[in-house]
């Protein structure tokens, strides 16, 4: 791609910012294709953030680039840190807020970390690129993206400092029903901020170790002798109740809890009291429901290597589907799988499993947007092979054994003498160091394709002819030059977002028209306000013509307005 | 409002010409009206009255059967601060067993009926998997896309889903509804009103309590009859002279050149009781209600027992009675996160040793007037204290002596 800048000019411009990062020095290094040539935000794509890690990304990408890059908080999580919302475009072509826009999040799901890092590093891609890509630089001036790297904090928190947390966030939960709360979960019984598994010599257990690995338990075959048994994950009986672990912090699931075909707990396990019970998927409700430009969202997951779109129950419940809609969506994905190695295109009820609640269906169904959810990582990218997926080969020959904790002796106060051990919390569902920076960028190029795809509106043709009695025919056809619809086909049913306005301005509108057929002159005229014409939706690739009879007048503008679709504006000579 | 109109599609109805109903062609009716509520097109857009203040009824702004993007349902289920308010004060009331409504809703006249569903009988032993307030197995690879076959964990929710009264709610239903009528002497039922997203069935189905609504009062309306004519019959006959505006011409600046008239039964006449009704409606339902809650769940424990084994073992043998009507948990809720599982829990005494049965153990839900026998074994002499039950059940205590 061509450089828009000079780097002269690049340079001396990032002087004056007295930003927190050093820029690198040219003599030492010359520029690697796709990549930013001198960020001037420094970040390790090798690492996993903490809370604060965050934090203080996200503030310093506001002061790095404050004509790009707005950061705010819609509420709280349960403990009190916030939720960061980064929005990022070019402010000085326009309002953000009136620009097609998609939203990115990570880290529903508390150990699901690395969507958090995916997150960040498409907010810091698209500032690091802005002036040196074209590609880039225009969309930003097109589009806004919404990102909020982590919407549960609290576990993540917990994730990084303390064990292993639960799937949801923290507000204490009933998970055994007897009345107390978050009583008896995991105990890290040796300290190394991990949840080992316990074995136990016993002759007659059904486990032995593997000979070529012996890190690995392997059940044997009826009839074969056994070493070891298996007493599931590290902890205690702390309140005595007879059941190990059965009520730890947490419970419940964030992404269970969206307002759309939602269901209650003994329908849907991890449900919690009704949708948006839990304060960090109110605050991105807050935030979303004032942010209707949104025309698509990515809430990334871990793990599998898989796209996912809805719907999520079969039928889909409430939410609306049009052929055109799956085949943009369809579309849409299947350039995911060629992006993203390894992943592919799944439908969540069909080749997975049915989710009432979830945050995609929401998306779709109640706020009509186009939606994916990345399954983040998956065996395959171990060997880039599908064949062999040998996590503890691969923790041997590439990790050098360092995700996994070595089975260790230990007196358990039920149990007696045990061992614990096995792969670490950072193991498995994790992309390890090497390779988070490889699959973020793919990901984040899928969700900047997202974007790219939303609408894109233009005015052309307009043209001025005079009819008699000095009245004038003005007609103009807009435009839609992506693949989204200003509309998906919930939107249209249930009127989630207004039509798109075409509005003539200058003289008076005698009458104002869609015509739906040029060439035969079929139209269907709008009798109320004229000047101001509704358009149900502007299908992607698809144009609308429109005619108007104006009384008086000379300089004609036409104006299109979309909440989904932005704006575009034409005027006559 | 009504607008005299020969492309309408209201006529008078043929027994009382007051009230405006659909003409009905297959009786070779035509209507000559169109009728609106009161008001103007206030924004141009061609429709009346179509975004007064506020919007979303409480009634339809609930969990259960929520109507997605429904009339007055609101954003999302439980969107507005009322419906927080209400609900979140019975989820954090463990204590409930029994919700009562004055509402549109009705359960008492006409108790609710368990239908045939194909696919929702459950264990009733399961529980919510233990250990699940931790998620799952750190390190636990998931293979790349494989998942249990097709349909297998698909169905897996949704059997659990159920839409119609679980049979042992009710014949508990049937029961108060009996009472009802027994109690309060009113008689019939009001015509059943289903509204989507309503407190009734929430409480019911999402709440897991007994859940009873009725309007308290309601006219007779004899079949096929049209219920404003019912409603105007009965008006007359009990002299309620203040329930109809006759219809009077007005001037309608959306329908200029044609006779507009505005008219009708006062706006919620017809779902409010008159006001001398209401001192012995509340007696009457009163009593009801005292009466239901001396049905509640209520704990004992029966024939306990200790046996001398010999060898300083004894076996300490007793019932936990439920000598309650009511469940200790409605059937529906008995699978419901929010509501609690009752325990019973041993305590011995230093130096007793248990040699058979837990320490503590869930409980099974009993039905009213059933029980549940447990028995230990222990090494050693000395008290054992027992405690029984829920918060929702009230909590027992007794104690034994093994000597």
């Amino acid at each position: 791609m061509k450089k828009i800048f000079v780097k002269s000019i690049f340079l001396s411009l990032f002087v004056l910012l007295s930003s927190a990062a050093l820029p690198q020095d040219d003599a030492l290094f010359f520029d690697a294709a796709g990549t930013p040539s001198n960020p001037k935000v420094q970040v390790s794509w090798n690492k996993y953030h903490t809370y604060a890690g965050i934090t203080d990304f996200c503030k310093k990408l506001e002061e790095a680039y404050p004509d790009l890059v707005t950061l705010s908080s819609p509420g709280k999580s349960f403990q009190g840190r916030n939720i960061h919302v980064v929005t990022i475009s070019d402010k000085k072509s326009g309002d953000p807020d009136r620009k097609p826009g998609f939203w990115i999040d990570g880290n529903i799901h508390s150990i699901e970390l690395q969507g958090t890092e995916m997150a960040m590093y498409t907010a810091w891609y698209l500032c690091e690129m802005f002036d040196e890509n074209t590609f880039i630089n225009q969309l930003l001036k097109d589009k806004v993206f919404y990102i909020a790297p982590t919407i549960n904090p609290d576990s993540r928190e917990y994730f990084a400092n303390i064990g292993v947390p639960p799937r949801s966030g923290l507000m204490p939960y009933d998970n055994d029903r007897d009345g107390k709360f978050d009583e008896d979960g995991y105990d890290d019984m040796n300290g190394d901020k991990n949840i080992s598994q316990i074995r136990r010599k016993n002759p007659d257990g059904a486990f032995i170790t593997d000979i070529k690995d012996p890190r690995r338990m392997i059940r044997v075959s009826p009839g074969e002798k056994g070493e070891y048994e298996m007493l599931g994950m590290e902890g205690i009986d702390n309140d005595g109740d007879g059941m190990f672990n059965e009520d730890g912090p947490g419970g419940y699931d964030g992404n269970r809890d969206w307002g759309f075909n939602w269901e209650p707990n003994y329908v849907q396990s991890g449900a919690h009291k009704y949708p948006f019970s839990q304060p960090e998927n109110q605050a991105v409700l807050t935030f979303i429901t004032k942010h209707r430009n949104i025309t698509g969202a990515q809430s990334f997951h871990n793990s599998g290597g898989m796209i996912l779109r809805g719907p999520s129950i079969q039928g889909g419940g409430a939410e609306a589907y049009s052929s055109s809609d799956d085949a943009v969506i369809d579309a849409i994905g299947k350039k995911g799988e060629l992006m993203i190695a390894g992943y592919r295109l799944v439908t969540i009820w069909k080749d997975m499993y049915t989710v009432y609640g979830g945050e995609l269906d929401w998306w779709h169904g109640a706020m009509g947007c186009f939606v994916f959810s990345n399954e983040l990582w998956n065996s395959y990218l171990m060997f880039y092979d599908t064949a062999n997926t040998d996590q503890y080969e691969f923790d041997k020959l590439l990790l050098f054994e360092d995700s996994f904790i070595p089975w260790q002796k230990m007196n358990h106060p039920v149990y007696g003498e045990v061992e614990i051990g096995g792969f670490s919390k950072m193991a498995g569902r994790l992309h390890p160091g090497f390779m988070l920076e490889t699959d973020a960028h793919r990901n984040a190029a899928f969700c900047i394709y997202n974007s790219y795809q939303s609408p894109k509106l233009e005015i052309k043709d307009l043209k001025v002819t005079k009819l008699e009695g000095g009245l004038k025919e003005v007609t103009a056809t807009v435009v839609n030059r992506r693949m989204l619809p200003t509309h998906s086909a919930s939107n249209i049913k249930y009127k989630i977002d207004p039509p798109d306005y075409a509005f003539l301005d200058g003289g008076t509108v005698i009458a104002g028209m869609v015509v739906e057929n040029k060439d035969l002159n079929t139209t269907t005229e709008q009798k109320k306000n004229p000047q101001r014409l509704e358009l149900p939706n502007i299908y992607g690739y698809q144009q609308v013509n429109l005619k108007w009879i104006v009384k008086g007048g000379s300089k004609y503008t036409i104006r299109v307005e979309s909440v989904k679709g932005g704006q575009a504006t034409a005027q006559t000579e | 409002m009504r607008i005299s109109d020969p492309a309408g599609i209201y006529t008078e109805n043929g027994d009382d010409k007051r009230i405006m109903v659909p003409a009905d062609i297959s009786k070779g009716q035509t209507g000559s009206f169109s009728v609106y509520s009161e008001g103007i097109d206030n924004d141009k857009d061609g429709k009346f009255n179509e975004d007064g203040p506020g919007g979303v009824n409480f009634n339809r702004n609930l969990t259960f059967n929520y109507e997605e993007h429904g009339t007055n349902a609101g954003l999302y289920p439980v969107s507005e601060a009322e419906s927080k308010a209400v609900l979140d004060f019975l989820f954090d009331h463990y204590n409930i067993y029994a919700t009562f409504a004055f509402g549109p809703q009705d359960n008492l006249g006409q108790p609710m009926k368990s239908a045939e569903r194909p696919g929702t009988t459950q264990p009733s032993s399961q529980d919510q998997s233990p250990g699940m307030g931790q998620g799952f197995q750190q390190g636990q690879f998931p293979p790349m896309g494989q998942f249990p076959p097709q349909g297998q964990m698909r169905m897996m929710n949704q059997e659990r889903r159920f839409t119609s009264i679980l049979r042992s709610d009710e014949a508990i239903n049937k029961l108060v509804s009996g009472k009802y009528h027994e109690i309060t002497g009113i008689k019939g039922a009001p015509p059943a009103q289903s509204t989507r997203g309503n407190f009734m069935e929430w409480a019911y189905f999402h709440y897991g309590r007994y859940s009873f609504s009725t309007p308290a009062w309601w006219y007779p309306v004899e079949k096929e009859q049209n219920p404003e004519v019912a409603f105007l019959k009965y008006a007359a006959e009990n002299k309620m002279d203040d329930v109809f505006i006759p219809w009077t011409e007005i001037k309608h600046p959306d329908f200029p050149g044609k006779k507009v008239e505005a008219g009708g039964i006062k706006p919620f006449a017809m779902i409010n009781p008159p006001p001398d009704k209401i001192d012995d409606l509340i007696s009457k339902n009163y009593k009801f209600i005292v009466a239901v809650a001396g049905m509640h769940p209520e704990l004992e424990f029966l024939d306990v027992k200790v046996e001398n084994q010999g060898d300083n073992i004894f076996r300490l043998s007793l019932k936990v009675h439920n000598k309650g009507v009511f469940a200790t948990c409605a059937e529906a809720g008995e699978r419901n996160m929010w509501t609690r599982l009752m325990r019973i829990s041993i305590e011995t005494a230093n130096k007793q040793q248990l040699l058979s049965g837990a320490k503590v153990q869930r409980m099974q839900r009993l039905e009213g007037d059933k029980s549940s026998e447990f028995s230990w074994l222990i090494m050693g002499k000395g008290t054992i204290n027992i405690t029984a039950g829920a918060v929702n059940t009230g909590i027992i205590t007794t104690s034994a002596d093994l000597k």
